[in-house]
């Protein structure tokens, strides 16, 4: 052991990283960017769950009492919620349209059940594709039973049968999915959106990497092929394997994680390809930003984390500040986890998402604008 | 007719000219040396008659069309400074990829040109080997070898030999002799002033500037030196005092 050896090894690494302002720049002030972002999204608190309120509650008695009512005013006057009266078509409505998490209905005999004691019975239905939103809304509700209980026995009072004490039931139902998805089943769809961006992106501008590096880009550059040829021979090339790496996944969590999910493959593919193209291009576009495969992991902190934060895979999109919705919303990822989600836990088909489809394909052609700027035949 | 011709060719990187209004002409079947230090100029030339930068004003014509232009990229080969091949892919694969980039679509043309061009650089038998597994001289081998998989007329060559042995460096030069006599036009770059006497017609350049062009007795007569070296320096002072 030697002293100056080691000593003149530790300032070489020293200068070389004072050197590369990037990597140095990615050292300090990445972690404080992922860590506040992190801070943002998972801070974010689930307020104002907009629900639809369907009472249908005929009442009992004269003077009329209406337990119907009492729930009613409490769920207004609860923080947690912002509800609409409506009937039960829109309601119904509404939370097929994903206009509203829940639906709260008070049926006919409520009042009538809450005075024989039996409990009146109070529905409600989740729209189910968020476990996110689902346990809101329930833990919201719990919240709240006892105030319900609470007013109704004093609304009573004297009313009150004797020996039967005021009873509220609670039923819930889902719209998609249902108590037997487990948090996994709610992810399933995004691990596949989110491998395939991953490793397809990665796999590119390393790719794109060494085919700048070694020179084969220069020797293809001086054939005759095009541009839009590489572009395409790439996009398929990856596409190809990450088709065979989504077609794995899907089956390992469909067969031995159990995982459900309901759609048709052919279409969950589409959504991929489309990604893959927005991935590749990317991939394309940004390697040229990079000198070596060890920048090119830089690129996970800087275009990977942020996509897997704020694309809505932990927390609901909507549910975050103001600003973070803004930067999810220039994220393909984004996107594709709305799409899949919709196709694999919701069962819509392709047109029903639409314009999730028309967003990444306007993604794909950004990016492939992107990298064909890039893909000159004037490369260093 | 003239394979290559240019007219006050200038390529400036910013502030630097790396081409200074550099006019060349160069006749069908001809080997043409390309000479200069590092720095002088040489791929920049190169890389704009191959199509793949732009030239900042002149003009450069390569089978009498002005470059870049995609049609005649199939008569040209290009052999770059670095070995460029697949290093994950065998020597087979390597040629075959390129032979059908250049347009030999023909699976059994294709496979019949492979062969025959890996008998010519003397690989044949390692036609299978993964291109990692080969030795700094056989890659140099190969990469030539996609350089011409597709019959070229034309052929860029630029600096084929650095870094070669000896031996190697000599069937090279058969190589590219055999080439001139089938008729391809051979531009190949040097900062070896002895092997480029093997060329037809030289070019001496500096700072992007052509200081000299003609055959090496030309060139050692007129700079009234006794090797081609010593007549590039005569050449490079003249220019400078000029």
């Amino acid at each position: 052991m030697n002293w100056h050896r080691i000593s003149v090894l530790i300032f070489r690494i020293i200068k070389q990283f004072v050197r590369d302002k990037r990597t140095l720049a990615l050292i300090f002030l990445v972690p404080a960017l992922v860590l506040s972002l992190m801070a943002y999204v998972i801070g974010a608190e689930i307020s104002e769950v907009k629900i639809a309120l369907v009472n249908q509650d005929k009442g009992l008695g004269k003077p009329q009492f209406s337990a119907g009512k009492i729930v009613e005013r409490l769920l207004e006057g609860e923080d947690d919620f912002e509800t609409t009266n409506t009937s039960l078509e829109e309601a119904e409505e509404l939370l097929r349209a994903d206009k509203v998490k829940a639906l709260v209905q008070l049926p006919p005999e409520f009042s009538t059940g809450v005075m024989a004691g039996k409990g009146g019975k109070i529905n409600i239905k989740l729209e189910g594709s968020d476990y996110v939103y689902n346990g809101a809304v329930i833990s919201s509700f719990n919240k709240i039973r006892p105030k319900i209980f609470e007013e109704l026995k004093n609304m009573l009072g004297n009313n009150q049968p004797q020996g039967v004490s005021p009873g509220v039931e609670t039923e819930v139902s889902y719209l998609h999915g249902g108590e037997n998805l487990t948090i996994s089943d709610y992810f399933g769809p995004i691990y596949i959106a989110f491998f395939v961006f991953f490793f397809v992106f990665l796999l590119t501008v390393v790719s794109f990497i060494r085919e700048r590096s070694s020179g084969t880009l220069e020797r293809i550059f001086a054939t005759p092929l095009r541009r839009g040829e590489i572009i395409l021979g790439y996009t398929f090339g990856f596409s190809l394997f990450a088709l065979v790496q989504s077609l794995i996944i899907l089956l390992f969590a469909a067969y031995v994680l159990d995982i459900h999910f309901v759609g048709a493959l052919y279409q969950i593919f589409i959504v991929e390809v489309l990604l893959v193209g927005v991935a590749v291009n990317l991939g394309i576009f940004l390697s040229t930003f990079a000198k070596s495969e060890f920048q090119a992991v830089q690129f996970i902190p800087l275009v990977l984390i942020p996509q897997i934060l704020l694309s809505g895979i932990f927390w609901p999109v909507e549910a975050m500040p103001r600003f973070l919705q803004v930067l999810s919303a220039l994220f393909p990822l984004t996107y594709a986890n709305v799409a899949l989600r919709a196709l694999m836990i919701k069962g819509l088909s392709l047109t029903e998402i639409a314009p999730e489809i028309a967003t990444l394909f306007s993604f794909g052609l950004l990016a492939l604008f992107l990298s064909i700027l890039t893909l000159r035949r004037e490369v260093a | 007719m003239k394979i290559v011709e240019t007219k006050g060719l200038t390529k400036k990187f910013g502030k630097i000219k790396a081409l200074d209004h550099l006019s060349l002409q160069i006749e069908e079947g001809e080997n043409f040396g390309l000479l200069g230090p590092n720095g002088s100029g040489k791929t920049t030339l190169i890389r704009i008659l191959a199509g793949l930068l732009k030239a900042s004003s002149g003009e450069a014509r390569v089978f009498g069309k002005k470059v870049p232009n995609l049609m005649i990229l199939k008569d040209i080969g290009y052999m770059t400074q670095l070995e460029a091949l697949y290093q994950d892919l065998t020597v087979w694969e390597n040629l075959n990829f390129f032979a059908t980039l250049y347009g030999l679509y023909d699976r059994k043309k294709r496979e019949l040109r492979v062969e025959e061009v890996l008998k010519v650089i003397d690989l044949a038998d390692r036609k299978n080997s993964l291109v990692e597994t080969l030795s700094g001289g056989m890659k140099q081998r190969v990469s030539l070898a996609c350089a011409l998989v597709h019959g070229p007329r034309l052929l860029f060559l630029d600096e084929p030999t650095v870094g070669i042995d000896p031996e190697l460096r000599l069937s090279f030069w058969n190589y590219f002799s055999i080439l001139s006599k089938q008729g391809v036009t051979l531009i190949i770059s040097s900062h070896n002033l002895e092997e480029a006497q093997k060329c037809h017609r030289l070019g001496f350049l500096k700072e992007g500037k052509l200081i000299a062009t003609g055959t090496s007795q030309e060139l050692k007569s007129v700079a009234k030196a006794s090797t081609l070296e010593e007549a590039y320096l005569n050449f490079a002072r003249e220019d400078e005092l000029a």
